[in-house]
């Protein structure tokens, strides 16, 4: 099967207190990239994180059980989409490879 | 039988070989098992024959200091077992500048002759494996 | 040393659980319970991953011991096939157990 996408989807499930993570996070983007938020991942959807990533990757998404669950879906910004478990997996599939940041 | 290499593997399987491989450190010594771990999975693809490649990113170049002590705090000391690499035909190795200055390091301390890359060569790098690993 | 007393020491997949009790004797007394015979050839090898292990703590695989092999002994005894006729189950496996040392990981 070959694999129209080269690009990686890289999988945050650390809050930006991770200060590091986050810089080698921000240092391993391609602009095709894209990011997808889960577990505690998600409070950098109400930080300034995800708006500087923002500026890296326009394709970003967060667990929207992970966010829900965390009080964090009305307030998550417009440009990082919701997704559900099933459009998780779809996510996956879509990118070459996964890369987790745990 | 247990031959070196596993042969009458589907065409599939054979396919998956070829696959490279990133491994990266990203934890210090003592903190948990991942770089244990991690080593694992790197003496593991040697016997598959996948081709592997070691990145120490972030705190994991400190796993390669010199001049570590693991018995004052009787661990297992994980350079003994990432010197055997080399054995194990995995020779290609990658930290980062940043991480050097930041802990104010020159690849001479560390345990492994490492290729340096900068920061802004890393997302080149992790581009060209198929899989990435990075517990 | 009897049988028994050799197989007191060994975990269940035949690994001699301490280490520090290792010697030649106790060598002898595992390939006794197996009925293998250990020829001097044999002992290169089981000196050779002793080596290894003391150099790496680890148990070396199949592609390492070759490789050791051919480093000390010269090309021809460092040849997968050349440690298959001594040790037909798994050279890494077997020679490991007779060595005392842990099972190799990672060995096919």
């Amino acid at each position: 099967m070959t694999q129209a996408n080269p690009a990686t989807l890289h999988i945050i499930s650390k809050s930006p207190t991770h200060q590091q993570l986050y810089r080698d996070i921000a240092n391993a983007l391609l602009d095709d990239d894209a990011i997808l938020f889960i577990e505690g991942g998600v409070y950098a959807c109400c930080g300034t994180e995800a708006t500087a990533l923002l500026a890296a990757t326009n394709n970003i998404y967060a667990l929207s059980i992970d966010a829900q669950s965390r009080g964090l879906a009305n307030t998550t910004p417009a440009a990082i989409t919701l997704i559900s478990d099933q459009q998780f997996v779809e996510l996956c599939c879509q990118y070459h490879k996964t890369l987790s940041w745990f | 039988m247990p031959l070196l290499c596993p042969t009458g593997l589907s065409p599939l399987a054979t396919e998956a070989m070829k696959k490279n491989i990133l491994l990266i450190f990203r934890n210090p010594p003592f903190a948990n098992s991942s770089n244990s771990d991690t080593l694992d999975i790197a003496l593991a693809c040697s016997a598959f024959e996948l081709p592997v490649s070691l990145l120490f990113l972030s705190d994991g170049i400190l796993q390669l200091l010199n001049h570590q002590q693991a018995e004052l705090l009787a661990q297992k000391d994980l350079r003994k077992r990432l010197n055997a690499l080399a054995m194990y035909d995995i020779e290609d190795y990658y930290v980062i500048d940043q991480d050097l200055i930041r802990y104010q390091l020159s690849v001479e301390d560390l345990s492994l002759a490492c290729k340096v890359i900068t920061q802004q060569q890393l997302a080149a790098l992790i581009r060209q494996f198929d899989t990435v690993i990075n517990l | 040393m009897n049988k028994q007393q050799a197989l007191a020491l060994l975990d269940d997949e035949g690994y001699l659980l301490d280490l520090a009790l290792w010697d030649q004797e106790l060598a002898e007394a595992l390939a006794k319970v197996d009925q293998f015979n250990l020829t001097s050839k044999h002992w290169e090898v089981i000196y050779i991953i002793r080596e290894f292990y003391q150099e790496y703590q680890l148990s070396p695989a199949m592609r390492p011991l070759v490789k050791m092999m051919a480093n000390k002994y010269g090309a021809e005894k460092g040849r997968s096939i050349y440690l298959l006729k001594l040790f037909p189950q798994s050279p890494p496996k077997q020679a490991a157990r007779y060595a005392g040392l842990p099972k190799p990981l990672n060995c096919l």
